[in-house]
């Protein structure tokens, strides 16, 4: 047996694992995956390499979402109260908002990215979407519309396994991977548009992300 | 907060529940009818045969207008994986049958290993079902095969993910 030997080849594979496991945060973290290990008093520890606000801490949320009614009053998912979109009044809205929690490196005043739609199907983004984006989705449609608006997310957790004698590599941190997309949009007659907005403040339209009507179950 | 789950996963004959966590390492596949992480290194799954049968749910709190279109998948695999098979039932089950290591009659699908695509975990047992408050899927079953080519030793954890959509 050479020793030497073996020792270079487990140094190569560490030095490997080492690159691939940082190739693989960042591009994670580049997405806009979420790691989470929870501390002995319960608050996350979020590591992030994006510019997340303070705010992220309070509600987890890459994105929260403002409603904005015709007497100028305005409703906060997260503002005194706790707010879902079956609490919007829609018979007097005027343009719903979603706002980021993390900022750009932008010479704008507003850092932040916000992304609007108007009452009458028109959006308005600051800070992000493409000018395609913008063309196609910046003019008034007419019609009764039904707004759309929800979060679809992400959560993963392993599972090991004993063989004979052998056992599982039990990691010993709690980490959970977090993943949350917001879309926003409106269905007018046959016409949908859907905008999704990425955690790394990237959007695109995506029409069909939601089909279908679905039934309430009592479990 | 926004809506938030935990896991349960359900022993025994009387549906025994135990919550087992949001993240990390939930649970083993074992030889034993047991919850969560512990004792599977003193019940391991011998080769050629199977794991006790695993039944979860995904239990929702918070606020939320509607939750609905879940689904499950397997984003990595075990490593080494020769001689492992994960099995499942699409779509989940309402009805929960005691765990046996059997060959199991309830999960017999493939697990998938990307994401489906469209809902694989119904609400209360009906597709396209969703809550409206707080509640849980349908049960999630599943059952680790092995061959008699499992090899004894460490393995690294299999990755799952669940996803949904909350209004």
């Amino acid at each position: 047996m050479n020793v030497n030997k073996q020792i270079d080849n487990f140094l190569k594979i560490r030095r490997q694992s080492l690159l691939d496991l940082e190739k693989a945060v960042e591009g994670l973290y580049a997405i806009g995956v979420r790691f989470f290990t929870p501390s002995p008093d319960g608050v996350p520890d979020i590591s992030a390499a994006q510019s997340l606000l303070p705010r992220y801490e309070k509600t987890l949320e890459d994105f929260e979402w403002k409603a904005i009614y015709t007497d100028k009053t305005e409703l906060d998912q997260y503002g005194e109260k706790q707010s879902h979109f079956g609490d919007i009044d829609m018979s007097k809205l005027d343009k719903i908002q979603y706002i980021s929690n993390f900022e750009i490196d932008t010479q704008n005043p507003e850092k932040r990215l916000v992304v609007t739609l108007n009452a009458d199907g028109s959006f308005d983004f600051w800070n992000c979407g493409d000018q395609k984006l913008k063309d196609e989705l910046s003019k008034p449609v007419e019609g009764k519309k039904k707004f759309i608006l929800f979060r679809r997310k992400r959560e993963t957790f392993t599972a090991g396994v004993g063989v004979n004698l052998g056992k599982a590599n039990i990691t010993p941190t709690g980490e959970k991977l977090t993943y949350a997309r917001y879309y926003l949009g409106y269905e007018c007659g046959k016409k949908k548009i859907i905008v999704c907005l990425y955690p790394n403040g990237q959007m695109a339209i995506d029409n069909d992300a939601k089909e279908g009507q679905s039934k309430k179950v009592s479990d | 907060m926004a809506a938030g789950f935990n896991w349960n996963q359900y022993n025994g004959t009387g549906t025994a529940e135990t919550s087992i966590g949001t993240g990390g390492n939930l649970f083993n596949f074992a030889a034993n009818d047991a919850s969560g992480t512990t004792g599977y290194d003193t019940n391991p799954i011998t080769a050629g045969k199977n794991s006790m049968e695993v039944y979860l749910k995904a239990d929702f709190i918070g606020t939320f207008n509607k939750i609905d279109n879940a689904q499950f998948w397997r984003s990595t695999d075990f490593s080494p994986s020769t001689g492992l098979t994960l099995k499942w039932l699409d779509n989940g089950t309402a009805v929960y049958v005691q765990p046996t290591t059997a060959t199991s009659s309830v999960a017999g699908d493939a697990i998938p290993t990307s994401d489906p695509g469209s809902e694989n975990v119904y609400f209360g047992g009906t597709a396209s079902g969703y809550i409206t408050g707080s509640g849980m899927t349908s049960y999630i079953v599943l059952q680790l095969q092995t061959t008699t080519a499992a090899a004894a030793g460490d393995t690294s954890l299999a990755e799952f993910t669940f996803q949904y959509d909350e209004s």
